[in-house]
């Protein structure tokens, strides 16, 4: 960023500012009624033994947040949160991209071809958790059934080519993908990944649409490959969609909630291998009425968050090409 | 001829990348519509054939009257018709919002910007259980319990949008920018008739994204609702779920027939995914 | 809709100006009840304000009972609390710790007999301070549903029970399982309390981890060890409807759901649970509360309308709507629900009248919801192996005592 010097903040750079300011008014008078506030409140809130159910509330400073980050549950809340974004959101963005690229060449269904990536995202989440808890189920889940058919082949295949010398090279035990802790992150990294798709294919397509043609043609009459072209003009030219999805992807996974709580039917999945920072903020809220205790959780992962977006916009400051 | 026998190579392999290609695409499509495809037959099926261990594709014989039964479990009449209202109502206010506040972000050099724009997008990184109540409380003091504008005022703007579409403006070149002031165009005159032109692709994004925001949207309206009338489609689907079991079929019944409009205007709307600045003949 | 609205209002002004002379009382209604249970309370609430027409009562819909739970705790906040409020007793306990609530039994003018008429279990469920503070609306009970294809008789002890389920799992060579198990706090209970012991005394000392819990989650554990139960997740109507399990045991609120699994697959009954050192039959549901913040004369509307939707009649009509108990005793003996119950065999043991004499319910304080989910925790520990019964247990006792002395410390 260029640090304009002070002798340059002309009469014309504040008059600019000022116009600026006209354009962002009605955003800033919503934000600040909706947001601006009600977070200055929960600041407040978060210095006080706040109870939901109580009209008189104690000041008692910083206590919330030492006790907080000492609480071992919320060290697993982090923990699994953190691990939730590392998981979801490369594979997210990674598969979104790969499909609307291929969904822009001109093929042949494109249109159905998109309608069926982008079906997903509008499907209620409360209906569609049902179905993923069908999916999922030990006994009578799609899931379980699909692997249990496949390593079966897989197996008398070997079985086939190493003259029946290998007999199972898959021992399918039937996973309890529910009840089993250890498959909770992945589970809800597999729905988040479904759930996402049509969202980040959506928004990489509007991105694709402001690479002229031309480029391309330019490209291949140089004799560049289509995987060159891919490199060296769509992702650069693209990177500020990837930028944006980037950041809104990763302060969405940090925000995950809702689908823990349909998924695992109210409870924060087995040995609350479910537990993210917002679930715990959830519970401590609407489920113990410590208001201000879940204001300061709320400012921890706050935190983690920013911390996150700042060395994205770091990095982006040198990757991120805009029209020159 | 050699060039033949390569002709025919090449051809070969351009044959087997455009398979593996569709292979890819729609092995991922099928993927995707699976669970969809289930609700749609779960929703056609008698109670006693939803669960059980060896999969039934289809319903023995389709329950279509499930449709009717989970039409009339909730007054879905008035339910869809407040969530047009509301989303039609909040995806317009919000698109003429946030396209000002992009504009700014994008155009402008001002004091305060960078400060502004990551004080914008920190109100992202909130989670809204903590700003409820206080919301709350601030509607009940405007007087503003069981009304539209409570329903729809305080999502007239996300940061979500204002930040896409800043993306979207800040690629489309500046040159042209400053050549349109030149000419004596105005700064709104050059957002009214060239960027947002521009930006099509992008502002239909927006505006798709706000309408299912505002159409799935649950707790809020739970929240600052009293009436039946003033009610939103996914609170109707919360008639068929409890604690000790749930009307699957009528479920997915409901929320196929909550989901249609937005695929219809996803169908719509999809040509002008693909419109925007490739076809302008405008170069980089 | 202008013209609508135009009616509308006209309308109104019509009732106004040519109606009453006096205003009406204004009271409103919280529930969580859709379908049904919905219809139910709308004509029930339509039927009263018809009798009374100086009353008006509104009753709503606020979504299911987190979301109700998050409403009310919203309005509490905001100082706009509803009149009558559908609650769960560990609600009812934290709200009459921050003073919210008055005493039900102040405004109804019930008699001695008409007191003593309401269910004992349900009164002891909802009294505090020696007064009925809340009253039973929806009230069901924990019971054992068993296919009679494969269990022609229900088992009457425990030992008969587990010799059952592993008769079932042998006869049909593990096909269908003897029981179906979902590692919930609520079966736990349930085993506990037959062993001799509750989660907690009268004076709230966590009592679960003793050689009664200890047998009790052993029991459960072996059950699935021996392969006599199956262990599910997911609703176990579903399990049972697809013959994964011959018997479970589950709300009796979820009847339709199971007829609805069953289909016309098989025939089932339902029984009450098997009995170890003692008999033991778990209440649940939901009462109604009254808020502090309503006025002399809303409180007294509410306890008009609360009157009268637990009279006899009425009980009975919404116990045979929905599934729910009666909550008297005239109502649960009545000629109506009497048969009602007889043409609807699979009911039988909703209204065995023996199970009433020896309800219990799950501990009705305030920092239940918290303690819940650390004994929860516990259970499944044991499930999924990662530590002892009794370890886990003890880890669970010592969250609990830390979070009831957090309740009655008022402070955390």
């Amino acid at each position: 960023m260029l640090k304009i010097p002070l002798e340059m903040k002309s009469k014309r750079y504040w008059y600019e500012t000022l116009e600026a300011y006209c354009y962002l008014l009605p955003a800033f008078v919503i934000l600040g009624m909706f947001n601006f506030y009600p977070v200055l409140k929960s600041i407040y809130m978060s210095l006080f033994d706040w109870s939901l159910l109580r009209q008189q509330q104690y000041f008692i400073g910083v206590e919330n947040y030492q006790r907080i980050l000492s609480d071992k549950v919320f060290h697993q809340a982090i923990r699994n949160t953190v691990s939730y974004v590392v998981g979801y959101v490369p594979f997210s963005i990674g598969l979104a991209l790969i499909v609307a690229v291929l969904l822009n060449s001109k093929i042949r269904f494109r249109g159905t071809l998109r309608l069926a990536y982008f079906l997903p995202w509008v499907t209620s989440s409360v209906a569609i958790s049902m179905v993923w808890r069908w999916i999922f189920n030990q006994h009578y889940g799609l899931l379980n059934m699909i692997l249990a058919n496949l390593s079966k082949h897989v197996n008398s295949f070997v079985n086939l080519i190493s003259l029946g010398n290998i007999t199972t090279v898959w021992h399918f035990n039937n996973p309890n993908w529910l009840m089993d802790p250890k498959w909770t992150i992945i589970n809800l990294t597999i729905i988040g990944v479904w759930k996402s798709m049509g969202y980040n294919v959506v928004i990489f397509l509007a991105g694709l649409q402001n690479v002229p043609h031309e480029l391309y043609e330019a490209a291949e009459v140089d004799g560049a490959s289509r995987w060159q072209s891919f490199w060296k003009i769509t992702l650069p030219l693209i990177s500020p969609t990837t930028f944006f999805i980037s950041i809104i992807s990763i302060i969405g996974a940090f925000k995950l909630f809702t689908q823990i709580y349909v998924l695992y039917t109210g409870r924060p999945g087995p040995l609350n291998s479910g537990m993210t920072i917002v679930y715990y903020v959830y519970r401590k809220a609407f489920e113990q009425y410590h208001m201000g205790y879940a204001s300061a959780a709320a400012y921890v992962l706050f935190g983690i968050i920013f911390i996150f977006t700042l060395i994205q916009m770091a990095v982006a400051r040198r990757r991120v090409h805009y029209a020159s | 001829m050699l060039s033949k026998h390569l002709h025919w190579r090449y051809r070969f392999r351009k044959h087997l990348q455009r398979g593996l290609l569709y292979f890819i695409l729609f092995a991922g499509a099928a993927i995707m519509i699976l669970p969809f495809f289930w609700m749609i037959t779960s929703s056609l099926k008698a109670a006693d054939e939803i669960t059980l261990r060896t999969i039934q594709w289809f319903p023995k014989i389709p329950q279509w009257e499930n449709y009717k039964i989970a039409w009339e479990a909730a007054p879905f009449g008035t339910y869809f018709q407040n969530s047009f209202t509301i989303a039609l109502a909040v995806t317009f206010i919000e698109v003429v919002f946030s396209s000002l506040a992009a504009y700014a972000f994008a155009n402008f050099n001002f004091f305060g910007k960078n400060f502004l724009f990551i004080l914008f997008l920190g109100t992202m990184m909130i989670p809204g259980e903590v700003m409820l109540i206080p919301n709350y409380i601030t509607m009940v003091n405007f007087g503003w319990v069981d009304t539209y504008q409570a329903l729809i005022i305080p999502w007239t703007v996300s940061v979500f949008s204002i930040f896409l579409l800043r993306q979207f403006f800040m690629s489309i070149p500046r040159d042209l920018f400053e050549a349109a002031l030149l000419d004596g165009c105005s700064k709104f005159r050059y957002l009214l008739t060239v960027l947002l032109p521009l930006s099509k692709p992008a502002l239909v994004t927006v505006m798709l994204f706000k309408f299912i925001g505002s159409w799935n949207s649950f707790l809020w309206v739970l929240i600052l609702t009293n009436t039946p009338k003033m009610r939103t489609i996914p609170v109707g689907l919360t008639y068929f779920i409890s604690d000790v079991g749930a009307y699957y079929n009528y479920l997915m019944a409901a929320s196929t027939f909550a989901m249609a409009p937005i695929l219809v205007l996803f169908l719509v709307l999809q040509k002008q995914f693909i419109q925007g600045i490739a076809h302008t003949g405008l170069k980089g | 809709m202008n013209l609508k609205r135009l009616i509308v209002l006209t309308l109104v002004l019509c009732v106004v100006a040519g109606g009453t002379s006096f205003a009406k009382t204004k009271i409103t209604f919280w529930h969580a009840m859709s379908g049904d249970l919905g219809e139910a309370i709308d004509y029930l609430t339509e039927q009263f304000n018809a009798e009374n027409p100086e009353i008006e009562v509104e009753s709503i819909y606020q979504g299911r009972y987190s979301d109700l739970n998050t409403k009310i705790v919203a309005s509490v906040s905001a100082q706009v609390t509803p009149t009558l409020a559908q609650v769960y007793e560990n609600w009812t306990d934290a709200y009459i710790r921050n003073g919210l609530l008055v005493p039900m039994e102040d405004y109804m003018d019930l008699t001695e007999e008409e007191f003593n008429d309401y269910t004992e279990v349900y009164r002891s469920m909802n009294t505090w301070e020696d007064k009925l503070y809340t009253i039973p609306l929806n009230k069901s009970n924990w019971i054992l549903h068993y296919n009679t294809e494969l269990v022609p008789e229900p088992p009457r002890t425990v030992e008969e029970f587990l010799q059952i389920s592993r008769e079932v799992t042998e006869k049909t060579g593990g096909e269908t399982k003897g029981f179906g198990m979902r590692p919930t706090l609520e079966l736990f209970h349930a085993f506990l309390y037959l062993n001799g012991a509750d989660f907690l005394d009268d004076d709230l000392n966590v009592t679960f981890n003793g050689p009664e819990g200890v047998a009790a989650l052993k029991l459960m554990l072996e059950m699935i060890e021996d392969d006599s139960a199956l262990l599910i997740d997911g609703y176990e109507n579903e399990a049972f409807g697809d013959r994964m399990i011959a018997m479970y045991i589950g709300s009796s609120a979820g009847m339709p759901h199971v007829v609805g699994s069953v289909g016309d697959k098989f025939e089932f009954r339902t029984a009450s649970l098997p009995t170890g050192v003692r008999p033991g039959a778990p209440f649940m549901g939901t009462n109604v509360a009254l808020f502090k913040a309503a006025s002399e004369e809303e409180r007294k509307a509410a306890g008009k309308f609360m009157r009268f939707m637990t009279n006899t009649e009425n009980t009975v009509y919404f116990a045979i709507k929905t599934g729910y108990l009666p909550v008297t005793y005239s109502g649960l003996e009545s000629a109506e629900y009497q048969q009602f119950i007889a043409d609807n065999p699979h009911l039988a043991a909703i209204a065995d009248e023996e199970a009433l004499a020896h309800g219990y319910w799950q501990p009705r304080i305030g920092a239940w919801e918290q303690a819940r989910g650390a004994i929860y925790e516990a259970v499944e520990k044991v499930f999924l192996g990662v530590s002892t019964v009794q370890e886990a247990l003890d880890e669970a006792a010592f969250e609990v005592e830390e979070a009831i002395e957090e309740m009655l410390t008022q402070r955390y």
